[in-house]
């Protein structure tokens, strides 16, 4: 099975959801296996983690194996603040399930 | 400026005399509990009115020296001699605030600016590190059990700039976040997500001391982009309900007790009226119900604040209906109908010379009536020499321990009413007399003891009418006048030659010329030789004089006379000014 790598760069905020949501959704949606890596998100809000939260559900409602990678201390903070560790994990608890 | 603020200032400066007659008598006398739950009840609603005239720095303040209170009430900090000196100057801040409060901006806010930091300084030990910005609110001590505060987020809040992680991480400024889920559930499918919309919610538990006012305000900037609920911890629902019933009488509506009490923001009130609005005419629905539903309010708190209501009402229609009125405007009255008064008697001078007619009649009528009321607008501005008394108490307090004395003062007469110029002008010679007493008279607490005496000096003052005059007898128990030192002194200044025979009153007489000291050093206190010059020339300008005795071993007493009327003084005073200037 096809592995695909996408890295997210930079900033995941609300001035690039906009931009970075289409492509990072259809890729959660394609059924393949997915690794995208959060290395280089030195900033991400609100709107950003909410892309990262769809990202997750919806890989899981399209059997997409969805992994994160090395997320950067910006990621890991906001994540951990909003005690949504959950998404990191990906969708490797839920298609084992 | 905002309509309530005189009354605002008013009930401050009530509840501020108030506060520090209280810690007087806990330094005194020891914790006790009701004490100190009123202490805390007075800071908590003076922060509570100034929110209401929207003054946040007396607020964030008041808040502060709140949570002292809260601390010292919960057995956390003990009421020792060091904490009370670093809360009545904060008593004295909040009074200089209260004082800024009617002046245009900011008139002497850098001196206020610089007091505040020299006192949060002080208060830091107190307080632990958590002491807020000047907009937040003390996150304090764990109190065991939790605020829960569900909020969700308007989908715009994003496109408005405003990220939800900043207010959620503002809320650690005021206490402890204990958990907090964030809620996808509102997040769509992919096919209708947004990616600039906000679908997060939140559900928050936040162990802290401050009011629900205080944490809905950390969501100020997105109060009408969020739904928010703030429901209290158990332990605080019983704590509305006892303020609630320990509330003073006054006529106010249900919600506005629950939002003096804390139980209520004003946002949540204002929200449950547009509801009621909405609701009336559907089904019959009181501003409790609503407020119960829209999950603001607990039930048990509004029955509280009903039942409560209704007593209120009992006892305000029983008691005389009384307004504040600022003394300004009474004698602005009092001068408008002294002129009436004036002309009135013209009037009848000149009716006196023609015929008898119907108007001639009525003047005697008319003069009589406008007597009355200008003596009705005297009687208004008697005061109470109670306080005059009252800062007294703050005054020992302060100078003895300055010196390493111990004073107390016991006073009587302070129910007597005096015009509110006596009562001014007599002020200044009791600062000057109770600071001479504990200076020259109260010995230090081992010289007391070395001489049979209570460590603790006594310092009385009591005030009595005779006849037409009121008498201020200020007395101490100290070690009396020295009339050696009183002759060197007065010899040394070319005043007596050292063997002019003296009559004991004349040798004390001779303390109040002018520039007379016996003092060797000057304290800050006394020393300058201005004390007792100062003291006879500002009683004799209310038209009295004073007089001493002093016993050796046994102590000093000043006796003030003075008329109780006003007009009376002033005439005095006028005459006695003639008198001196042939």
């Amino acid at each position: 099975m096809p592995v695909r790598r996408l890295n997210v760069c930079e900033a995941l905020t609300i001035h690039h959801v906009h931009e970075l949501a289409p492509e990072l959704i259809a890729a959660a949606c394609s059924g393949d296996t997915l690794k995208i890596d959060l290395s280089g998100v030195e900033r991400i809000d609100s709107a950003g983690l909410q892309l990262l939260a769809l990202l997750q559900r919806e890989a899981g409602e399209c059997q997409t194996r969805l992994e994160f990678e090395n997320p950067s201390p910006a990621v890991t903070d906001l994540i951990g603040f909003y005690r949504l560790h959950s998404v990191l994990e990906g969708t490797a608890g839920q298609l084992r399930a | 400026m905002h309509s309530a603020l005189p009354l605002f200032v008013s009930e401050c400066s009530e509840r501020l005399d108030r506060l520090e007659t209280a810690l007087l008598a806990l330094e005194r006398d020891g914790c006790e509990r009701e004490a100190l739950d009123a202490m805390f009840r007075d800071a908590h609603t003076i922060k509570g009115n100034a929110s209401v005239v929207q003054s946040g720095d007396i607020e964030w303040f008041a808040h502060i020296v709140e949570s002292v209170l809260e601390r010292l009430r919960s057995g956390n900090l003990q009421a020792d001699r060091q904490l009370i000196s670093t809360l009545l100057p904060c008593v004295d801040h909040l009074r200089f605030l209260v004082s800024l409060a009617t002046q245009p901006q900011a008139a002497a806010s850098v001196l206020a600016d610089e007091e505040r930091t020299r006192l949060i300084g002080l208060l830091v030990p107190y307080l632990g590190d958590d002491i807020p910005q000047a907009h937040g609110i003390a996150a304090l001590q764990a109190s065991g059990n939790f605020w829960n505060i569900s909020v969700s987020f308007a989908p715009s809040v994003f496109l408005q700039g405003l990220d939800p992680v900043y207010f959620l991480r503002h809320l650690q400024s005021i206490g402890r976040l204990i958990d907090l889920k964030t809620c996808l559930d509102a997040l769509p499918r992919r096919q209708t997500y947004e990616p600039e919309r906000c679908y997060l919610g939140f559900d928050i538990e936040l162990d802290s001391v401050a009011d629900k006012q205080g944490i809905e305000d950390i969501f100020a900037l997105v109060r009408d982009a969020c739904e928010l609920r703030i429901t209290p911890p158990q332990d605080k629902n019983r704590d509305f309900i006892r303020l609630i019933h320990s509330m003073p009488a006054e006529d106010l509506q249900v919600g506005e007790i629950l939002v003096r009490v804390g139980a209520l923001t004003a946002d949540e009130l204002a929200e449950g009226l547009r509801s009621q609005r909405y609701l009336v005419g559907q089904s019959e629905s009181p501003l409790g119900k609503v407020l119960v539903e829209h999950g603001f309010v607990e039930p048990t708190v509004i029955d509280a604040a009903l039942q409560r209501q209704s007593e209120m009402r009992r006892t305000v229609s029983q008691e005389a209906r009384q307004i504040k009125v600022s003394a300004e405007r009474i004698e602005e009255l009092e001068a408008l109908l002294a002129h009436v008064h004036h002309g009135l008697g013209r009037l009848a001078r000149e009716c006196a010379a023609g015929p008898e007619t119907w108007l001639a009649r009525q003047i005697p009528a008319l003069v009589a009536q406008t007597e009355r009321a200008i003596e009705i607008s005297q009687d208004i501005q008697r005061v109470r020499l109670g306080s005059v008394f009252h800062p007294l108490h703050r005054l020992i307090r302060d100078t003895s321990h300055g010196l390493g004395k111990q004073a107390d003062l016991l006073v009587s007469g302070g129910e007597l009413e005096v015009e509110r110029c006596v009562a001014n002008g007599l002020a200044d010679p009791l600062i000057h007399l109770v600071r001479n007493a504990i200076d020259h008279g109260v010995e230090a607490p081992g010289e007391r003891l070395a001489t049979g005496k209570p460590a603790r000096g006594l310092i009385k003052i009591d005030a009595w009418q005779e006849n037409e005059h009121l008498v201020l007898a200020i007395a101490d128990d100290g070690a009396g006048i020295d009339r050696d030192r009183v002759r060197r002194a007065a010899t040394e200044r070319g005043m007596l030659s050292p063997d002019t025979p003296l009559e004991d009153a004349d040798l004390l007489a001779m303390l109040f010329s002018p520039g007379f000291t016996t003092a060797a050093r000057v304290t800050r206190l006394s020393g300058r030789g201005v004390g007792l010059d100062a003291v006879r020339t500002q009683i004799r300008a209310l038209g009295g004089d004073v007089s001493v005795q002093s016993f050796p071993a046994r102590g000093t007493r000043f006796e003030l006379r003075l008329p109780l009327k006003a007009r009376a003084a002033h005439d005095a005073g006028e005459s006695s000014r003639r008198h001196t200037h042939h």
